[in-house]
């Protein structure tokens, strides 16, 4: 009984010591003595108290036993290094200092997002409401990736609040389950992140929402054939649809062929995946849109009708550039997707704003069509991607796809912008030469590249957020692995069964070599 | 008469009372006072006992099939985006069962048959001894992730993208490998491995009997490993305390390619808390 009661001694005597290292950690990093920082105090020194209950005669022993010296001391220093050890966990936690190893800057805030914070003119306050103990993965890589957003802008204000205990303001900023993050800036109403949408674009596109003075509004043409902004198929573009609302712009259908006028409210209009030409009142609207300082982007594919081809060029017309129409085929095995000639990819851009981040960086155009002119007086036109000068373009459509006598040589641009200010406004085009260059499977999590990132900017860039256009959304590397029946078995027996077996003949060598070395005295 | 003068023997060399004093020290000098060179010594002598021993073959041959069955060929089959993270994640689960046995025989097999006592009154401190076998069941551990290459050799294989980096002026394939990722979630298991090792070397410390070494450690890294990432059921401060414990949560953060310091002065400051506890331990026979 008496060896108990010092062995609970002992641990009252190191669970205090090490509660008020822990205690005073909080203390260092928060310079405040909050409630529960003061229980560890309290229970600290409980539990010293405790000890020297249990063990009313150690204390007098120290001064007369050797042994009772010795180990008194032991027990004192190894409690104070472990409440020294537990108080640099208590520090280090606290910091949120990380460096990001992922290739593609997973846990780093890409350069757009450290535009928006740094432009920032008052706080935004970003609440996180996590019941204690609750989706701690989370919260932690919440913490992680909101102390980055401290470190870029001191207008970022965050908070940790368990909604029970506050209910009444999770109920006014419109929370309704554990795991929320609101982010408030000025009087605006709070935007309300669930879990799934955390991540960092989530975030800078909640502040860019707040912050904007209004939501720029893509006038998409539609209902004729047109890429669909709720199609979800492989060639749908409700992904688009998502990665642009998520980047702050709202979308609103329209019809080509009931149009005379373009709505006084559009910021862009978007014309992708022509297939039916345009009635002449469509192409006299977009076309005074645009000289009154509109803005489009306009994704034409190849090998379309001839009376397609000529109401698109027709509404290129005045800007002295065109859609060629051909099939273009990239020959250099480098500069392809997924060993498709029909698919080029480009990593080399003309200077722009939209292509400033990707030099190096992959985007592809399936099955595009090439675009030619050099614009209009005042119309600066800007190629962005181009193919090889391997490549070649079938101007008519058929089944073989090799390269033939009628063909044109390249290098093809297959993205351009178009630019012409005059009157204190500025209209801005993109052009792109397939309209498959943000369909889902372009995009990801379906396809790795960068055509989001191509599609966002060149929306920022319509929009006149020449700032903002960086690198928004980040996507993980990983993919997976394509393998025959054959290979399967292969990797099987490999880890399975032969690697487990060299193991054990190398264990079964060795043994009988210092068997066979082994010479009894 | 006075005696003639007789030839005095020579006197004997002086014994040795200091610990640099000993022949075997003055060769190391600086380096063997410092206790590294006896610290690598021990640890070369653990590193080689393990490698004669039938238990680190057995458990180097179990490890490659137990990862792969449990965490890689799910992932391939399903055809789910693979990396190495699966393999990592799935090894650091493990390495809370496999690393007591790695420690099980240190110090109680060396108490068990009496030779510990010689360590002990042997020119080494007791913290040389902790080090030195600890830095040994930790080199055969870095030594069995040799298998590691294996998954990232399949992966690297059969990845549908491929790029082309320059080494030494010859193109070497590297897929699509994230290498930051991949390092960052092996330095992960590094530091995991680190802690859960010096743990089951404390307990190999507090007893004679491997088997009770090897079943207290196993207690200790599972809750470590399992049972305290499941604190969402404690009340309010325990639950935040018992999560920050939970050592699996601190590999996660290396698994995703980040290196964040609350999680490597975690791992550093658990592994160094348990060979000072160790080292404390051996020393309490001292004054016991």
């Amino acid at each position: 009984m008496r060896h108990l009661d010092r062995t609970v001694a002992v641990a009252c005597l190191v669970a205090g010591v090490v509660l008020l290292f822990t205690a005073a950690g909080f203390v260092v990093v928060e310079r405040d003595l909050s409630s529960s920082v003061s229980y560890l105090l309290i229970a600290g020194v409980a539990l010293l108290i405790c000890y020297g209950l249990l063990a009313p005669k150690a204390v007098v022993q120290v001064a007369r036993s050797r042994q009772a010296r010795f180990g008194t001391l032991s027990v004192l220093v190894s409690a104070v290094v472990l409440g020294i050890l537990a108080m640099a966990n208590v520090v280090a936690s606290q910091s949120g200092l990380s460096v990001d190893l992922t290739r593609a800057r997973l846990y780093t805030l890409s350069p757009k997002s450290l535009a928006v914070v740094q432009q920032l003119g008052s706080d935004v306050t970003i609440t996180g409401f996590f019941r204690p103990g609750s989706n701690t993965a989370e919260r932690r890589d919440d913490a992680t990736l909101l102390a980055e957003y401290q470190k870029a802008s001191p207008h970022i204000k965050v908070r940790w609040l368990d909604p029970d205990t506050n209910q009444p303001l999770a109920n006014r900023l419109g929370v309704t389950i554990d795991g929320s993050l609101t982010v408030q800036y000025k009087t605006k109403p709070a935007i309300v992140l669930p879990l799934g949408s955390q991540t960092e674009s989530n975030i800078t596109g909640a502040i860019l929402k707040l912050e904007a003075a209004r939501t720029p509004l893509i006038c998409w043409a539609g209902g004729e054939g047109q890429r669909d902004l709720r199609d979800s198929g492989v060639t749908g573009y409700s992904q688009a649809s998502s990665d642009l609302t998520t980047d702050n712009f709202t979308t609103r259908e329209f019809v080509l062929a009931e149009t005379t006028s373009i709505a006084a409210d559009c910021d862009i209009v978007a014309v992708v995946g022509l297939q039916r030409a345009m009635p002449d009142a469509a192409v006299r609207a977009i076309q005074a849109y645009v000289d009154g300082g509109g803005r489009l982007i306009f994704a034409f594919d190849p090998w379309q009708d001839r009376n397609v081809q000529a109401s698109a060029n027709g509404l290129l017309q005045p800007y002295q550039v065109r859609f060629d129409g051909g099939l273009v085929i990239e020959t250099d095995p480098n500069l392809v997707a997924n060993n498709d000639a029909t698919a080029p990819a480009v990593s080399q851009y003309g200077g722009s704003p939209i292509t400033s981040d990707l030099n190096n960086r992959f985007t592809f155009y399936p099955q595009p069509t090439s675009i030619s002119g050099q614009g209009a007086t005042a119309v600066l036109v800007k190629p962005l991607a181009q193919t090889s000068t391997g490549a070649y373009e079938i101007v008519q459509p058929r089944d073989k796809l090799d390269r033939q006598g009628g063909d044109r040589g390249g290098p093809f641009t297959m993205m351009a912008t178009a630019e012409k200010a005059s009157g204190g406004k500025t209209m801005r085009m993109v052009l792109v030469g397939t309209s498959a260059f943000a369909e889902n499977r372009s995009l990801p999590p379906d396809a790795p590249g960068y055509n989001l990132q191509l599609l966002l900017g060149s929306f920022d860039w319509l929009a006149g957020n020449d700032a903002l256009i960086k690198l928004p959304a980040k996507q993980q590397v990983a993919e997976p692995l394509f393998l025959t029946t054959f290979d399967v078995v292969v990797i099987s027996a490999v880890t399975l069964l032969a690697v487990p077996l060299v193991v054990i003949g190398i264990g079964v060598l060795v043994w009988m070599r210092r068997r066979v070395s082994y010479v009894p005295a | 008469m006075v005696p003639a003068a007789v030839p005095q023997p020579p006197a004997p060399p002086a014994l040795p009372e200091r610990e640099s004093d000993l022949p075997a020290s003055r060769g190391g000098g600086l380096l063997w006072e410092s206790g590294i060179s006896k610290v690598a010594a021990l640890a070369w002598r653990e590193v080689t006992s393990y490698f004669v021993s039938p238990i680190g073959y057995v458990i180097a041959a179990l490890m490659v099939p137990l990862v792969s069955v449990f965490a890689f060929l799910p992932a391939v089959l399903s055809g789910v985006p693979i990396a190495m993270d699966r393999v990592y994640g799935g090894l650091a689960y493990l390495l809370a069962f496999m690393a007591p046995f790695f420690t099980m025989r240190l110090v109680a097999e060396e108490r068990r048959t009496g030779t510990l006592e010689l360590l002990l009154t042997s020119p080494v401190r007791d913290w040389e001894v902790v080090l030195g076998k600890w830095l040994g069941a930790f080199l055969f551990f870095l030594a069995i992730t040799a298998f590691l290459f294996l998954f990232a050799a399949v992966i690297v294989y059969y990845e549908p993208t491929h790029q082309v980096v320059s080494v030494g002026g010859l193109p070497l394939s590297i897929g699509n490998l994230d290498l930051g990722a991949t390092l960052a979630g092996y330095l992960g298991l590094l530091f995991e491995a680190a802690a859960l090792l010096a743990i089951g070397l404390l307990c190999s410390s507090l007893t004679q009997n491997q088997i009770v070494a090897a079943f207290v450690g196993l207690v200790v890294t599972l809750t470590l490993v399992f049972l305290l990432g499941l604190g969402t059921f404690l009340p309010s401060p325990l639950a935040d305390i018992s999560q920050y414990l939970g050592a699996y949560d601190h590999f996660a953060s290396f698994n995703q390619g980040r290196l964040v310091a609350g999680d490597l002065v975690y791992f550093l400051t658990v592994t160094v808390g348990a060979l000072f506890l160790s080292v404390r331990v051996l020393e309490s026979r001292r004054w016991r």
